[in-house]
């Protein structure tokens, strides 16, 4: 009878012990330093990073990363953040399936920024779980300034490189 | 007594033992990392007009002006063009767009870019097509320059002003 005791106990403690299931963690990024831009690049409008990396990456997980964007005009400056279908495909990788658009949520899709400010936006990429990709696939998150008014208008795209598991 | 704790005991264990697998599943995780880098481009000059055409007559600036990327990336660039066809920048409803094609026929234009002075053009696609490759492997403190060309209609029915906006694409290589 104490035996059974002690075992129910330690059981106890055990489960106890035992980390308990959760939402699953979205992961920490890793290798991320948001270092100060060189200042020249003050005045200037930019995205960064240029690219991110995605690996380890399945049906049902999910990534996410923050862009940064800067206003560097001297008047505030409406932004379009969108998904975009890449234009060619670094070295190793697919262009992502077309239904991947729909799996990535940006946070604010028309930020507004002051005169030389800069934005952090959110970007979350969600795999559903009967979804199928490449081993390796590639699309872009691209900012363009559209209050821009010229004949000839500049954007710019952080590519995002997916490595599934 | 026995029984009841025997049976406790077995609950536990299928208790524990589903908890450790599903953790097990969570325990790859997926990764994120980025690359340090800014990328930044700017293009003057910013507009051109081609002023009047005529049927069948190609125009474009190998004269004046060149357009030049400045480069203000900290990372080796890509630069891809592309243009958003044609608008008639006539009030509606009035207004008629040319089609926007690859080869110029009737109210048919296109626009085309090159990279050596005019002696090789290359089409510029309308979106939602894919870019074309304007800059590969742009290296920083490296600017790139290029001409564009109106491949005019052959022929007209309709004379309003026309106008297309271009759109530069920068991305770390």
């Amino acid at each position: 009878m104490k035996w059974l005791v002690a075992l129910i106990l330690v059981a106890g403690l055990l489960l106890a012990g035992c980390p308990q299931p959760s939402e699953p963690t979205v992961p920490e990024p890793t290798a991320v330093e948001t270092p100060t831009p060189p200042p020249e690049l003050y005045d200037k409008t930019w995205i960064s990073p240029g690219k991110v990396e995605v690996g380890n990456f399945y049906p049902g997980a999910r990534a996410e990363y923050m862009i940064s964007i800067h206003n560097g005009s001297d008047e505030p400056a409406e932004f379009s953040v969108s998904y975009r279908v890449t234009d060619n495909t670094t070295e190793g990788y697919e262009p992502a399936p077309p239904e991947a658009e729909g799996w990535v949520t940006i946070e604010d899709p028309a930020p507004v920024l002051a005169a030389k400010a800069t934005r952090e936006v959110l970007i979350v990429l969600e795999m559903p779980g009967d979804a199928e990709a490449p081993p390796k696939w590639e699309f872009w998150i691209a900012a363009k300034d559209v209050t821009q008014t010229g004949m000839v208008q500049t954007e710019l795209a952080c590519r995002w490189l997916v490595v599934m598991k | 007594m026995k029984k009841t704790l025997l049976a406790i005991l077995l609950a536990v264990a299928l208790i524990v033992i589903p908890v450790g697998s599903a953790l097990a599943a969570d325990s790859a995780d997926v990764t994120v990392t980025a690359t340090p880098g800014w990328v930044s481009i700017t293009v003057a000059p910013t507009g051109y007009d081609f002023a009047i055409i005529l049927a069948g007559v190609n125009k474009d600036t190998t004269a004046d002006p060149i357009f030049t990327i400045t480069n203000n990336s900290t990372v080796i660039m890509d630069v891809d063009i592309e243009c958003d066809g044609w608008t008639d920048i006539a009030l509606p409803p009035e207004s008629v767009e040319w089609p926007y094609a690859d080869i110029a026929a009737v109210d048919t234009g296109s626009l085309n870019f090159s990279t050596d002075d005019g002696s090789t053009w290359t089409y510029i696609p309308e979106t939602p097509a894919a870019a074309a490759a304007l800059a590969a492997g742009v290296g920083t403190g490296t600017d790139p320059t290029f001409d564009l060309q109106l491949e005019a209609p052959t022929s007209f029915t309709h004379v309003d002003e026309q106008q297309s906006i271009i759109t530069l694409t920068a991305s770390a290589t």
